[in-house]
């Protein structure tokens, strides 16, 4: 009896959704724009857009993923944030020097909906139950490595003007639904996204006070 | 004692299949990138070059084996000396295989004074104490000062635009907002980045009345139309305005630009002025990530 208890606990365990929301900085970026096509972001899905993603995925199945791409690689462009660097209140031009670090080149980043979850953190984070290996960019980008550089440099900046870094770049997204399944049973589904930053570019503005 | 022949001969035998079986290490292949190096040097510039090597197991790039450093022209007739600051290791893919990635950084050793000097094909020599120097082609080095002269110009806004010519992501022109704060017309007579494989091109720049610049550099292109040429390779900046100007970078070599200065000359009446912008990095990306061999060189060290 207590043997077929504890299974039926266990099955009852396996069997349970689990909600999950997962979230990255990419997603607090100022603006994000896909360069071509009719892509969307996987917060811009819409419940259309799930439900015609999900009669993409073929049957059910024992056990494991079923999942449909609908975006691979798309290149985006961006604006990440504005860095407020230095503030000239006086009646002179200033000559100043500042510093600031260039973020990681070639990184994962990852975000999901629905049941979907993640595993590990930082640079090892992954999406749970071996959903990284259905993700083609996933999976590639996973090898890379960054490298990190201090940007150094002197500026004059005029009177009642305050100086900004401006920080906007490419990368791409490959994003789309996911179900999986546990004794034919679908036990989890969602969305789920990789972005893929390739490089920055920085801007120097000054903007009157 | 034919037990011990035998366990002798049985020894051997596992040894010769070991040396047989092991694999001797491939030779060292180092890729280093065709690039335009241009600085404005102060006491605390720093210089960065990245190379990829295949193997991490020799001495190459050892920070303790290297007791000297400097940049050497193609003929070696004179060396810009460099310290040794620090070196990051890192991995990236190159092609299908994964390479061990070093970042080197110096620091100019600038004790006579700040020189001018520019090389347009250079090489990072690196000297080590009990084996032969390493010379690394880097494409071309340039470096100068900061040199301002006058200021009736100012630079409000600056930015980069990417573009690929084929042989990798690279600067294709720059978005520079100017400001003529005197009461006279101010005519911007060149414009320099202190390098002799990227020339900017004044004579095919174009003028945008307000500024601001796209967020979409595809969008670029389709607003073209709407600025106005500046006449004969000169801008002219009328008193107490503020323009937008687009120009475009010639390449007369394959190279990649990435970090560079800005050297804007002008006149104001019959005075010359200079406006110079340190070397700032305006692209940052991965430099070995080009599907063209042009933008590689490789170096196989005996």
């Amino acid at each position: 009896m207590k043997k077929s208890l504890a299974f039926f606990m266990i099955l009852l365990f396996m069997l349970a959704p689990l909600e999950e929301i997962g979230a990255a900085e990419y997603l607090t970026y100022q603006s994000i724009h896909f360069k071509r096509g009719s892509h969307k972001m996987l917060a811009d899905y819409t419940n259309y857009d799930y439900n015609r993603h999900y009669a993409q995925l073929s049957g059910r199945r024992f056990w494991g993923w079923r999942t449909y791409a609908a975006s691979e690689n798309a290149p985006v462009y961006f604006k990440r944030d504005t860095l407020f660097i230095i503030k000239n209140e006086g009646e002179t031009p200033i000559h100043q020097n500042f510093q600031f670090k260039t973020s990681e080149q070639n990184t994962t980043q990852l975000s999901a909906s629905g049941s979907i979850g993640f595993k590990g953190s930082g640079e090892a984070k992954g999406f749970q139950l071996g959903l990284d290996s259905h993700v083609k960019a996933s999976a590639e980008t996973k090898r890379t490595s960054y490298v990190e550089e201090t940007v150094d440099i002197r500026i004059q900046v005029d009177p009642m003007t305050k100086l900004h870094i401006g920080v906007y770049g490419e990368g791409r997204i490959s994003n789309g639904v996911g179900r999986y399944y546990r004794f034919f049973k679908n036990t989890r589904s969602g969305g789920g996204e990789v972005f893929t930053l390739t490089t920055e570019y920085y801007s120097i503005e000054k903007v009157a006070l | 004692m034919r037990f011990i022949v035998a366990c002798v001969f049985l020894v051997c035998a596992l040894l010769a299949l070991l040396l047989a079986v092991s694999k001797a290490p491939a030779d060292l292949h180092i890729v280093s990138v065709n690039e335009t190096h241009t600085y404005t040097v102060r006491e605390e510039s720093v210089f960065a070059f990245e190379f990829l090597a295949n193997r991490d197991d020799t001495h190459h790039f050892l920070k303790e084996a290297i007791h000297g450093a400097g940049v050497v022209g193609s003929c070696n007739e004179k060396r810009y000396p460099l310290s040794l600051l620090s070196i990051e290791k890192n991995v990236r893919p190159f092609g299908e295989e994964l390479y061990h990635h070093y970042r080197l950084a110096f620091a100019p050793k600038i004790a006579g004074g700040i020189e001018k000097l520019a090389f347009s094909n250079a090489s990072l020599q690196l000297v080590y104490g009990r084996f032969p120097n390493l010379t690394l082609p880097i494409g071309e080095f340039n470096v100068t000062y900061e040199e301002n002269l006058g200021d009736a110009l100012t630079l409000q806004a600056v930015r980069s635009v990417p573009g690929d010519e084929g042989f990798g992501l690279s600067a294709f022109g720059v978005f520079l907002t100017l400001e003529n704060t005197a009461s006279r017309d101010v005519v911007v007579t060149e414009i320099s980045l202190n390098a002799q494989k990227v020339v900017p091109d004044l004579a095919s720049s174009l003028f945008k009345e307000d500024p601001g610049h796209p967020d979409d550099f595809d969008a670029l292109f389709s607003e073209y139309e709407r600025f106005n040429r500046p006449s004969d390779g000169e801008a002219i900046f009328p008193a107490s305005s503020t323009k937008t100007l687009f120009v475009p970078f010639s390449y007369l070599e394959t190279t990649l630009l990435h970090r560079y200065p800005l050297v804007i000359d002008y006149r104001l009446d019959n005075q010359k002025g200079r406006l110079m912008l340190n070397d700032f990095l305006f692209i940052n990306t991965n430099r070995f990530a080009s599907e063209n061999e042009e933008a590689f060189v490789h170096v196989r060290p005996d």
